[in-house]
C-alpha cells in the first residue's frame, strides 16, 4: 500500500516494488511549495506517480484517488484536470533538479528513466462508481486535460478513469482489499 | 392514452405483456428484434379505433378497418394471416387498453382479410395519431401519395402515406396550445427556419429569413424536425393524439436529438403520447437524464437474449447491447492505455 493513504481507497493501492512509487502529494517539495502559499490557494496535487515496465517500455502512470463519484461533473473533473497537470509538470521539475540538485525525493528507478520517450498515463480512480458511468466521465476527462496532453505530446488515449474493479484489473490494487 | 399491449405470435414477437404505459415509451434493441413491428401493431391498432366511426362513414366495421390497415400497413406478401408468426401454432394475437378500455382481435395463419375474432370497448376517438418513420417523406410526398393513391402498389406503407396526407392539410390560424406554440418555436430554433408547401409550385420549400430552398437540397435532419412542426402547426396533432417514432435519432446530430426529446417531453407532459423505438446511445442516455431529473417515469422495453425485458428509466439505464457497447469500447480504450 501507499505509505500516507487519507482513506480506505487510497489504502487499497499497492504494494509497489521499492523505489516504483514516487508518492508526490507528501512530498517535501510539495510541503515547501505550499508553505509558502496563502490558505486556499496551494497547488493541488494528485496522490502518486506509478513506474512501471510492460513490453519493454516504461510507463509512469499518475493516479488521483477519489472515493465516491462526482455530484457536479464540471466542477470535480476541473479539479481533477488541475491535480494531474500540476502532478505532471511538479514531477518534471523535479526530475529536472528544479528545486533541488540531488532531487533525493525521487528514487533512482524514477532519475534513471529516460523521460524523452516514457508513457505517462493520466488517471482518475473512482472506488464507487458504476461502470456505466465511466465512459462519458473519461471522455470529460479527456477534454479537461487536451492542452496538457498536447503540450506535453501525450496521447489522449492515455486519460483514463478506472473504478476499483478497473484498478484491480490493471494492477494499480494488488492487495487485498481493507474492511 | 394507451394503458398496455400484449401480443401473441405478431411477426418476430411471440410473447409480449407491456404494462403501466406512460406519456414517454421507450423500446430498444437490435436489428432486426422487432422493435418497429411493435411500433406498427400497435399504430395499426390506434388508428384503427380513431378511424372507426368518424365523421358521416359508419358503414365501416372495425374488423374490416382493421384488416385493410394491417394489410397495407405490413404489406404481408399475400394475406394478413401471413404476419402470425411462423413457428407458432396458435394465432396472432393483440390486445390493448386505451382510455382504460379494452381492445383485443386475433386471427390465424389462413386469414386473408376478414378478421372474424374482435372486440372493441374504447369510445370512438376525435384525435390523430401519426408514425413517424426513420426516414423524411417531404421530398418522396408526391411520389408517396401517387404510388398509394393513384397507382395503390406496395412500397410505402401506410405509416408513410398515413404522414404524408396529415402533412397536407393546411396550416390553421388562430390560437394553438401555449405548449404547443413554444414547442414549434424551439423545434424552429433547432433548425433555424421551418418548412412550408408551397401551393403555387405544388412543392415543399424549407424557409430561413427570406431564402428559400428546395426539399430535395434541405438537409435529411432539417426535415424530420420540420414534418413534427407541421403537423403541430395544422393541428393535426392535438393532446391525447399518440405519436409512434422509429429512430428519432437517424440523420440527426446528437445535439439535435437532445433537443427534440426535451420538446417531447414538453409535450408529453400535455397529453401527447410517444412509443420511441431506438438503438441510439444518446437516445436512452438523454432520456434517462430527463427521468431523473424530472422524477418522470419512461418506461423501456429491451430486447435482449430472446426476451422482452421491462424496466423504468427513471430507476436504472437498462441492461441492453446499444448501453454494453459504450462500455464494451470504453474498456477497450483503457486497455489500449495499459499496452
Amino acid at each position: 500500500m501507499i505509505t500516507h493513504p487519507k482513506n480506505d481507497f487510497e489504502r487499497m493501492f499497492g504494494p509497489y516494488p521499492d523505489g516504483h512509487c514516487f508518492e508526490i502529494e507528501s512530498s517535501a517539495i510539495l510541503k515547501k511549495i505550499n508553505d509558502k502559499a496563502n490558505q486556499g490557494e496551494g497547488v493541488k496535487i494528485a496522490e502518486f506517480l506509478l513506474l512501471r515496465t510492460a513490453n519493454g517500455k516504461s510507463s509512469i502512470s499518475i493516479i488521483e484517488a477519489k472515493s465516491s463519484a462526482p455530484k457536479n461533473a464540471d466542477e470535480y473533473i476541473n479539479d481533477v484536470q488541475e491535480k494531474l497537470s500540476n502532478s505532471l509538470s511538479l514531477f518534471i521539475a523535479i526530475y529536472l533538479q528544479r528545486h533541488s540538485k540531488n532531487n533525493s525525493e525521487l528514487s533512482d528507478f524514477f532519475k534513471q528513466t529516460e523521460l524523452s520517450n516514457v508513457n505517462f498515463i493520466l488517471i482518475l480512480a473512482l472506488q464507487n462508481c458504476e461502470k456505466s458511468r465511466l465512459p462519458p466521465l473519461q471522455d470529460k476527462l479527456k477534454n479537461a486535460l487536451k492542452k496538457t496532453a498536447r503540450i506535453w505530446n501525450i496521447n489522449l488515449n492515455s486519460v483514463i478513469v478506472l473504478n476499483e474493479a478497473g484498478a484491480k484489473k490493471h494492477g494499480l490494487i494488488t492487495s487485498i482489499t481493507t474492511q | 392514452m394507451l394503458n398496455n399491449a400484449s401480443l401473441r405470435n405478431f411477426g418476430p414477437i411471440e410473447q409480449l405483456d407491456w404494462q403501466g404505459l406512460g406519456n414517454i415509451n421507450l423500446i430498444i434493441g437490435s436489428n432486426g428484434c422487432g422493435k418497429s413491428f411493435l411500433l406498427k401493431a400497435l399504430y395499426s391498432a390506434v388508428r384503427t379505433l380513431e378511424d372507426y366511426q368518424r365523421g358521416d362513414n359508419k358503414q365501416n366495421s372495425a374488423a374490416d378497418i382493421l384488416a385493410t390497415k394491417l394489410f397495407w400497413t405490413f404489406q404481408p406478401d399475400r394475406r394478413i394471416g401471413d404476419l402470425v408468426n411462423k413457428q407458432a401454432n396458435d394465432p396472432l394475437s393483440l390486445e390493448l387498453k386505451l382510455d382504460n378500455r379494452v381492445f383485443k382481435y386475433s386471427f390465424g395463419k389462413d386469414t386473408n382479410k376478414s378478421i372474424a375474432s374482435i372486440e372493441n370497448h374504447v369510445l370512438p376517438r376525435s384525435n390523430n395519431s401519426i408514425f413517424l418513420p426513420a426516414k423524411e417523406v417531404l421530398s418522396l410526398f408526391h411520389i408517396i401519395l401517387k404510388s398509394r393513391e393513384q397507382d395503390k402498389v406496395f412500397g410505402f406503407d401506410d405509416t408513410y402515406l398515413d404522414l404524408a396526407k396529415a402533412l397536407h392539410q393546411s396550416p390553421q390560424k388562430g390560437k394553438n396550445f401555449l405548449e404547443f406554440s413554444k414547442s414549434r418555436k424551439s423545434l424552429e430554433e433547432i433548425i433555424g427556419g421551418k418548412v412550408e408547401y408551397d401551393d403555387a409550385s405544388s412543392r415543399w420549400q424549407f424557409k430561413k429569413g427570406n431564402q428559400k430552398f428546395a426539399i430535395g437540397v434541405t438537409a435529411e435532419g432539417i426535415k424530420k424536425i420540420a414534418i413534427l412542426d407541421t403537423l403541430l402547426c395544422n393541428r393535426y396533432l392535438t393532446k391525447n393524439s399518440i405519436i409512434f417514432i422509429d429512430e428519432p435519432e437517424s440523420a440527426l446530430h446528437p445535439e439535435a436529438i437532445a433537443k427534440l426529446l426535451d420538446i417531447i417531453v414538453i409535450l408529453a407532459n400535455h397529453g401527447i403520447q410517444f412509443f420511441i423505438a431506438s438503438h441510439s446511445y444518446f437516445v436512452i442516455k438523454k432520456l434517462f437524464l430527463i427521468a431523473q431529473e424530472q422524477k418522470l417515469s419512461i418506461p423501456v422495453l429491451s430486447y435482449q437474449n430472446n426476451e422482452w425485458l421491462k424496466s423504468d428509466l427513471l430507476e436504472e439505464m437498462p441492461d441492453n447491447p446499444i448501453i454494453n457497447e459504450s462500455i464494451r469500447l470504453y474498456e477497450e480504450e483503457v486497455d489500449l492505455a495499459f499496452k
